[in-house]
């Protein structure tokens, strides 16, 4: 069991890298604006639509 | 129906017009030419978006002195400036911005936050793009306010602490249950050592850095001999934390793990409550901050229309009946009323004349007033709207605030428990036990649910109606909704579509000129926000010549009565019968008939009779119905004639008031009042004071902006049928509530007995814990996602 010495601090090191990427991504504005990004993906895919000079529908 | 081509506002049947204002004909023409066409095919169906205001200077915004207040810059040089983008209605919005943005400063970084409204630019200092890019914005409809370094940043301490507080929590937990599991003594005495020590180790980081603010505020308010929701929390906590550092050797009772959980789970709740007062308050604020986006500065005899912030200290500025003062000021010509209600609730106008101190925010009554400014327009008026908003979202609902009383009751009922657990136990058993069982009883008493059910309820109601077009301003709101039993409404612009058409009676224009008639009334119905003149305009443009233009005319304008204008020598007087003969002083004669309701008089001669009709909107009939379903009572209170209110009283099958000034409106609601709880819906600047003395104001989608200041709650979309959903939330969300501390009552009881009689190890602590609020969330959670969401579900 001595085994578990090493691997209980070894998964919380793991777990504090998992927090230090939440702490970069909190820092960087990641979760600041949940709501946009995700229609950004969708309107990624309108820009690159050929038919970009169909006349605005109203 | 046609639309506008570019904020889709219904154009009526004029014929040829693709727009409804100048505003949006630039607006379309620099979608156009930017190539950004698709915008318009982003847009959802039923988006209306605001109309632009073609007037505006953001010349200052490129000034040293304005980039010194809002901009910072870093050591390369490089500049950073934050502003509050208004009128962001749906993210073609953004998309709009930030690719105007990017054609118009490619060297620039824009990005629009479009959870905050929040855009923030970086440039290099030498090219001042700012001018230019809030210019060309505020051409497409959205304003620009500039927001101070430091001002209303994301929530990223709240997601940094959260964050700590789950890692330290998962991690606590799994090694808290080796324990649990394991045959006692099975545990070889190092690894527990390791794991206690690790335990201990993460609970103080927790509790330190998350818990941080709990323990400051729970000490705070404890002192004060106020205790709070987190003072029984931080009691619980700190006891627990303390009692478990000392019993950290192996076989002694630790409870890190349910401390961390607790710590974890409540600011997951003030997280997401936080996340939907932010967006509630940008949906408030929106309709207010445009009210006083521009403001008519004197300069010399001219008079000019220039952007809030570029207001400076000393500027004079002249403020019409209904508008908003933008920042503080001191009345130097004119006398007249201003009503403070939007900003202290105060219902009663107060006198305002040369030398008197005005407010930021302060509407402006019956006459227009001169004002010279006492301190800069940069933010200031946002600052004030910002401010008075804060305070009322944050004011806590009789339920909150019954919380807070529960919680300062049980607080002293939990240590009162502890002390006789602790005495009694001390006398009887051994003085080690008596500690632990104290220990056991003030952390299962840590009052979680009171500090996490309410705030989520209503929380979670708030976003709901936000979803559904309906922004609650703060709890009181929500809990006044559910409780109302009589809902009166205005007539005008309310329950009717407030686009009257003018009919013309009786006419008798010899020797009156025309192109003058059609030039003033033009004028009347630029200066006054009423539909009359809007309605008499719209029929002068068809039936009139082209109107001369006009070298000078004023309009002085009487609230709910009529306008007089006067060009040169001449003086035109439009408005209600009495107000037109009151002026006149001659009898208006037998040719005014009964039908008529709106007169107009040029030279002191009257010339035409108006009746003016306003149809009802479609959903009137329906709503009607579906507020006597749940149990409230419809009514009308009209400024209009009596036999026009009485007669769509009996249209909808409701009783009916007409003839009413504001004043008498306000004072008919406090009357209704005494008979049980009423909510008043309305538009205008004329139910502001009526909305006020009601338990619940509710301001319909194109209210001005006085009426939704002085609204608890505001609807968003057109449709009326949602005041209906609004109810029905609102009723899940009180009853949610009611359920949690019921259940909490129980619960807390039933666990505390078990703890004083020594029943509550760390192993079952740490069940009962999370599981506490976890079962409350639900309980919640079922109440309100039963609710009908969608009026038109609560219709069928």
């Amino acid at each position: 069991m001595t085994v578990l010495l090493v691997l209980i601090p070894l998964s919380v090191a793991m777990a504090a890298v998992g927090l230090g990427a939440f702490v970069w991504s909190v820092r960087n504005g990641q979760l600041d604006d949940l709501a946009a990004p995700p229609e950004r993906l969708f309107i990624e895919d309108i820009e690159a639509i050929e038919d970009m000079v169909t006349p605005p529908k109203r | 129906m046609r639309r506008c081509a570019h904020c889709a506002t219904p154009l009526g049947d004029a014929e040829g017009a693709e727009f409804c204002c100048a505003g949006c004909r630039t607006a379309f023409r620099l979608v156009h030419d930017l190539g950004l066409e698709n915008f318009y095919r982003l847009l959802p169906d039923d988006e209306q978006l605001s109309r632009p205001d073609t007037a505006g200077d953001y010349r200052s915004w490129n000034s040293d002195d304005f980039l010194r207040e809002f901009a910072s810059c870093d050591a390369a040089g490089r500049w950073s400036v934050r502003f509050q983008v208004a009128g962001l209605n749906c993210y073609a919005c953004v998309w709009l911005c930030e690719q105007a943005a990017a054609k118009l400063t490619p060297a620039a970084e824009f990005t629009l936050n479009f959870a905050t409204g929040i855009a923030e630019l970086q440039f290099d200092g030498d090219d001042r793009p700012l001018a230019n890019l809030t210019a060309a914005l505020a051409r497409l409809g959205y304003q620009a306010t500039p927001v101070r370094p430091g001002e209303a940043l994301p929530l990223r301490t709240d997601w940094l602490r959260l964050g700590l507080a789950a890692f330290c929590a998962i991690n606590t937990m799994s090694f808290a249950w080796v324990e649990y599991l394991a045959t006692p003594g099975t545990v070889e005495s190092e690894l527990s050592w390791l794991l206690r020590g690790l335990s201990w180790l993460l609970t103080t980081l927790s509790l330190c850095y998350s818990g941080g603010p709990i323990l400051q505020r729970g000490w705070q308010d404890a002192r004060r001999v106020r205790p709070s929701i987190d003072s029984g929390v931080a009691l619980g906590l700190v006891a627990a934390y303390g009692y478990s550092s000392w019993h950290i050797r192996p076989a002694g009772a630790v409870y890190f793990d349910s401390i961390t959980a607790v710590i974890a789970l409540l600011l997951a709740g003030r997280l997401l409550q936080k996340r939907v007062l932010a967006t509630a308050e940008r949906q408030l604020l929106q309709g207010t901050t445009d009210a006083a986006a521009y403001v008519r500065c004197l300069a010399g005899d001219c008079e000019r229309f220039v952007p809030r912030s570029t207001l400076h200290q000393g500027d004079l500025l002249r403020v019409l009946p209904g508008e908003v003062v933008p920042v503080r000021c001191v009345c130097v010509a004119g006398q007249g009323e201003i009503s403070l209600e939007s900003l202290t609730g105060e219902a009663a106008p107060q006198l305002c004349m040369p030398g008197t101190l005005v407010r930021a925010g302060a509407v402006v009554g019956t006459k227009a007033l001169t004002l010279r400014a006492q301190e800069d327009g940069l933010g200031h008026y946002l600052d004030e709207v910002r401010r008075v908003t804060r305070r009322l979202l944050l004011d806590k609902g009789k339920l909150g605030s019954l919380a807070d009383r529960l919680a300062a009751a049980f607080f002293w009922f939990s240590v009162a428990a502890a002390a006789v657990t602790l005495t009694v136990t001390w006398v009887l058993l051994t003085p080690e036990i008596a500690v632990a069982r104290t220990m056991a009883l003030l952390l299962v008493a840590c009052p979680c649910v009171f500090g996490f059910g309410a705030p989520l309820a209503f929380a979670g109601c708030g976003a709901h109606a936000l979803q559904h077009g309906v922004a609650f301003k703060n709890q009181n709101a929500i809990e006044g909704l559910a409780a109302a039993r009589r809902a009166l409404f205005d007539k005008t612009g309310t329950l009717t579509a407030g686009a009257p058409s003018a009919r013309l009676l009786h006419e008798d224009v010899a020797g009156v000129s025309l192109p003058l008639l059609h030039a003033m009334l033009g004028q009347a119905a630029a200066a006054s926000a009423h539909h009359v003149p809007q309605a008499i305009a719209a029929w002068a443009l068809q039936n009139l010549p082209a109107p001369q233009t006009l070298a000078d005319a004023s309009v002085t304008e009487e609230m709910a009565a009529g306008l007089t204008v006067t060009a040169g020598h001449h003086k035109l007087v439009l408005g209600h019968p009495r107000f037109v003969q009151k002026l006149l002083s001659v009898p208006l004669g037998a040719e005014v008939n009964t039908r008529a309701q709106v007169c107009l008089a040029f030279d002191g001669r009257l010339i035409s009779t108006f009746a003016v009709d306003d149809p009802l909107r479609p959903e009137a009939a329906a709503l009607m119905a579906a507020l006597r379903g749940l149990g409230v009572i419809p009514q009308i209170l009209s400024g209009d004639r009596g036999e026009r209110a009485e007669d769509v009283g009996r249209q909808l099958a409701v009783e009916a008031t007409g003839d009413l000034s504001p004043v008498a409106k306000a004072l008919a609601v406090v009357g209704l009042k005494r008979a049980g709880p009423v909510l008043m819906v309305g538009n205008g600047f004329n139910d502001a004071l009526a909305m006020g003395q009601a338990q619940v104001g509710v301001a319909t989608m194109a209210a001005s902006s006085a009426a939704k200041l002085a609204a608890d709650v505001t609807l968003l979309r057109p449709d009326l049928m949602d005041l209906v959903g609004a109810i029905a939330m609102s009723r899940a969300a009180v009853q949610a509530v009611r359920r949690a501390f019921v259940f909490a009552a129980i619960y807390n009881s039933v666990s505390m007995a078990l703890a004083a009689s020594g029943l509550v190890s760390p192993a079952v602590a740490a069940i009962l814990m999370p599981l506490n609020s976890i079962m409350v969330t639900c309980v919640i959670r079922a109440s309100i996602v039963r609710a009908p969401k969608s009026s038109r579900m609560e219709a069928s």
